[in-house]
């Protein structure tokens, strides 16, 4: 870990880290975010922000940003306060936590090395939901609880194959430890033997952030947002903010898990930072592809695929990892 | 200050004795909401997600059309009668110039009638691409939208190099037509044909080919036949229904005994059995524009010896056109005057959304949106 | 079927059907005495050469000389494609028709619209409540005696048509013998 080499001062290094981990939460959100409005914008025929920041408005996030800071914080008067607050935080919180534990590079770069990485970075985006539920029911409104009833109903049922998927990558590396199971894929990359394992978590990370074609709880179209929807403000702010860091979190994590993480191909010479993100970026530019293209699924059709169909796939996987791992 | 519906406010009835009790909600729905095109409000007695009663609400638009008529002359009620169903305005207005000319037994030149199909038609293109964009966005598809109202921008500057407006377009006269075609329209046209075809068929595989899109809407709110025809339900949701009921054929107006073109029907009379309708009118229509520019003959496009006010003699007669969203007609009452007594507007989304009641409950609210899109209407045309 | 044999039809079938019948422009009305108004409903649904089906409208026409308005009732079908205007005349007030909402389930909302609109009760309607005006609205828009505001603020000025005796001059325009004729035939 090259800060390491520099830095002796426990204290020092925890800063660091800190500080670059913030500053990647800050700033990767603002770049998918942009990078959504310009790719949903092409795919329609149109062109996507053009004015903020000159060229191309390529500040229209951080103007975005700026214009949440500023408005009026309204809380509607039968709102239950307390919870009404503290839901962002909570649905915030978690999503930061999972950058604690990503390696960018070899040894781990700013992320933390933690032996349980795998399982710490899942149990803890779980989290959320707790904060969707309290959201939902403080806004004291009936569009809001039905989406939150809809959100829980839906993350807890994707936590399963999102797990189950992530269990059999852990069984061919051999280690729960993100970073030791980037170094098992210096031969090859896990997709090409998990490519079931893949498909599984994606869309199971899909779900788990209420993207397309998943977004029942906050179908703008029939519950107008959800349980975002009496937000305003920089609440209303932090929960976008959950939302496109969770797609970095997870577009991460199934970079790590089944893309070879900081491993590079054909070009030896540019740095496992880079490759990261470089995959990072791929696996989004695919979440949001399918926003573009693909309508909703039902509630309980959502139900019906990860209950019958994920779950049986996922331990099938799980299965034939085991098998070929004591074979082989 | 809105109309009671069934408990304003929050309904509580238990339900259930003995096993877990369960609390019925009362939801609106609209008059805002981003799926209800436009100020139609829906009050649904929720038990969980599955609705138990719907009743919709309608008259948040009511601007007293057939009051106004009265008191107006038969050109500016043309003017008037632009703003029912504004997705194809041309339409509306044909219906009050069909009438009174039937009334006063005027002979149109062939020029204006062939012009006024091709209009027409157009306006029937510019609807249907409307419903076909909006459905997918509530859907949650939010591409072919876009995609729609591209192809409606191009078809709006062909209407505006004849007509002059994008929207309400004021265009045809009893007796006739405002102004002639510009030179080079028909050019256009037949391009513009080219055009749309081409693009309809992104929508056949963003949205009718997609299987997420088929199982949200295959079996969702299906109305058979015989309900939809006693409702007074016409055009696209009858022809889904399986009932190819259509004046152009029945009762030709205009020339369209002279050109070919078919009725899709549906089956099941599913939302997308009616999204597959609309799909296919649409076809059908860019058909008929083909057809008709080849036989615009050449003359005036309206009647040399028009009387200076238009009266028309006493009677009354009923008129209807079909009209994108089904069956436009017009009761026209007159004591022989220049304005008329009585002037009914039978508006098709009027029919088409009493039926609402029928087809929602027992569904889930997300069907209720599903269904709700496939039911055509404009609210404009629901409250007049 | 045509008008006319519609008529002979409906005669046929009960005398008592049709008090008065009127063909204008190709289109066949009838007139119903009260007493027989669900019964010709349910007969022109059910009988095989009716076969109307389908609802197209029901309105009202107010005719204050008589003081009398006039309940229409506009039926179709598809499948013999005739239509025929079913008429009913009640007095203004406290005038009531029998509803039609069993025989035709379009009829429902229909009759509401016709009620709030004009006055006119549908007896045995199951949800007479208004439609289209809000709740608080007084009194029956469509009927005669109900003054449209606008035009009692201010002057038609279509009344008369310009160059006639009794128009008004508009502003900046001088009104020419020839009158607002339509474009005549100039392409």
């Amino acid at each position: 870990m090259i800060l390491e080499r520099y830095f002796s001062n426990p204290w020092a290094l925890f800063g660091l880290k800190l500080g670059a981990i913030l500053i990647f939460f800050l700033t990767a959100p603002l770049v998918i975010g942009y990078v959504e409005h310009k790719v949903l914008a092409h795919m329609q025929a149109r062109l996507g922000p053009m004015e903020a920041g000159r060229f191309h408005g390529w500040a229209q996030l951080i103007a975005d940003g700026v214009k949440f800071i500023q408005k009026e914080d309204i809380t509607p008067d039968s709102a239950d306060k307390w919870v009404f607050v503290a839901a962002p935080i909570l649905v915030v919180v978690p999503v930061v936590m999972i950058f604690v534990v990503i390696p960018f590079g070899p040894g781990g770069w700013w992320g933390e090395n933690l032996d349980l990485g795998l399982f710490f970075a899942l149990a803890i985006s779980a989290i959320g939901v707790i904060g969707m539920l309290m959201a939902g029911w403080a806004s004291a409104n009936k569009f809001s609880l039905i989406g939150a009833i809809r959100g829980a109903a839906q993350l807890i049922a994707y936590e399963l194959p999102l797990v189950l998927a992530g269990a059999a990558v852990a069984m061919q590396a051999g280690t729960l430890s993100l970073v030791g199971i980037v170094e098992a894929q210096n031969h090859y990359w896990f997709v090409f033997p998990q490519i079931v394992g893949f498909f599984i978590f994606v869309t199971a990370s899909l779900a788990e952030l209420s993207r397309p074609p998943f977004d029942m709880p906050i179908a703008d179209s029939e519950i107008i947002f959800g349980h975002m929807t009496e937000y305003t403000g920089i609440k209303f702010g932090l929960f976008l903010l959950s939302e496109y860091a969770g797609v970095v979190a997870l577009s991460g994590l199934a970079t790590v898990m089944f893309l070879g993480g900081w491993h590079g191909v054909v070009v030896p010479w540019i740095p496992g930072p880079l490759w990261t993100l470089a995959k990072i970026g791929a696996v989004s530019f695919i979440v949001i592809w399918l926003r573009a293209t693909y309508p909703r699924l039902r509630e309980d059709q959502l139900q019906k695929m990860a209950w019958k169909y994920l779950i049986p796939l996922a331990l099938a996987n799980i299965l034939l990892t085991g098998f070929f791992k004591v074979v082989f | 200050m809105f109309p009671g519906g069934p408990g304003e406010g929050m309904e509580v009835i238990v339900a259930g004795e003995g096993s877990l009790a369960t609390q019925e909600m009362v939801l609106n729905i609209g008059p805002q909401h981003p799926s209800t095109h436009g100020v139609l409000r829906v009050v649904i007695t929720l038990d969980g997600e599955r609705i138990t009663a719907a009743e919709p609400v309608i008259g948040y638009m009511h601007r007293g059309f057939e009051k106004l008529a009265e008191a107006r002359d038969y050109r500016q009620i043309i003017a008037l009668v632009n703003r029912h169903d504004w997705l194809s305005a041309f339409g509306n207005e044909l219906g009050v110039a069909l009438i009174v000319e039937k009334m006063m037994g005027l002979e149109v030149p062939p020029r204006a009638q062939w012009i006024r199909m091709l209009m027409a038609e157009w306006n029937r293109v510019l609807n249907h691409l409307m419903f076909l964009g909006s459905y997918g966005l509530e859907l949650g598809a939010m591409t072919p939208m876009f995609y729609a109202f591209r192809e409606r921008e191009d078809i709006q500057e062909l209407m505006e190099a004849a007509t002059g407006g994008r929207l309400h377009f004021t265009y045809c006269r009893v007796g006739g037509l405002k102004d002639d075609l510009p030179k080079g329209f028909l050019a256009h046209s037949e391009r513009l044909v080219k055009l749309v075809r081409h693009r309809l068929l992104d929508y056949e595989g963003l949205l009718l080919g997609n299987e997420i899109f088929k199982k949200r809407t295959i079996g969702v709110g299906a109305l058979p036949g015989d309900v939809a025809k006693d409702y007074g339900v016409t055009g696209p949701i009858l022809q889904a229904s399986g009932i190819a009921e259509d004046s152009r054929l029945t009762e030709p107006y205009l020339f369209y005994d002279q050109v070919d073109f078919d009725v899709p029907t549906g089956e099941k009379g599913d939302s997308f059995d009616r999204f597959n309708v609309l799909y296919r009118r649409i076809q059908q229509s860019l058909r008929i524009i083909e057809q008709v520019h080849g036989k615009i003959p050449a003359g005036p496009v309206i009647l040399p010896k028009m009387p200076k006010t238009i009266k028309a003699p006493e009677g009354n007669y009923y008129l209807r056109t079909e009209n994108s969203l089904g069956e436009c007609g017009y009761y026209l009452v007159s004591t022989g005057d220049k304005y008329p007594w009585r002037l009914k507007m039978r508006t098709p989304s009027f029919s088409n959304v009493s039926m609402i009641p029928h087809l929602l409950p027992g569904i889930l609210v997300p069907d209720l949106i599903a269904v709700l899109g496939s039911v055509f209407f404009v609210v404009g045309d629901v409250d007049r | 079927m045509t008008p006319e044999e519609l008529v002979a039809h409906l005669q046929e079938a009960d005398a008592s059907f049709v008090e008065r019948s009127d063909i204008q422009f190709g289109q066949a009305s009838i007139w119903v005495p009260r007493e027989k108004w669900q019964a010709c409903a349910a007969h022109l649904k059910d009988c095989g050469r009716c076969h109307f089906d389908l609802f197209t409208f029901m309105s009202g026409v107010d005719w204050p000389e008589q003081n009398e308005i006039e309940v229409v009732a506009h039926v179709y079908s598809v499948r013999r494609q005739h239509h025929l205007n079913m008429k009913i005349r009640v007095a203004r007030e406290g005038g009531t028709v029998p509803t039609l909402s069993e025989v035709w389930r379009g009829a429902n909302w229909q009759e509401r619209e016709c009620w709030e609109l004009y006055g006119v009760e549908f007896e045995g309607h199951p949800h007479l409540v208004k439609l289209l005006l809000p709740e608080a609205f007084e009194g029956f828009p469509l009927r005669k005696d109900f003054l449209l505001m606008t035009r009692e603020v201010k002057e038609w000025e279509g009344r008369e048509e310009p160059g006639e005796p009794g128009s008004s001059p508009r502003p900046g325009r001088v009104p020419t013998a020839g009158g607002a004729a339509t474009k005549a035939g100039e392409h």
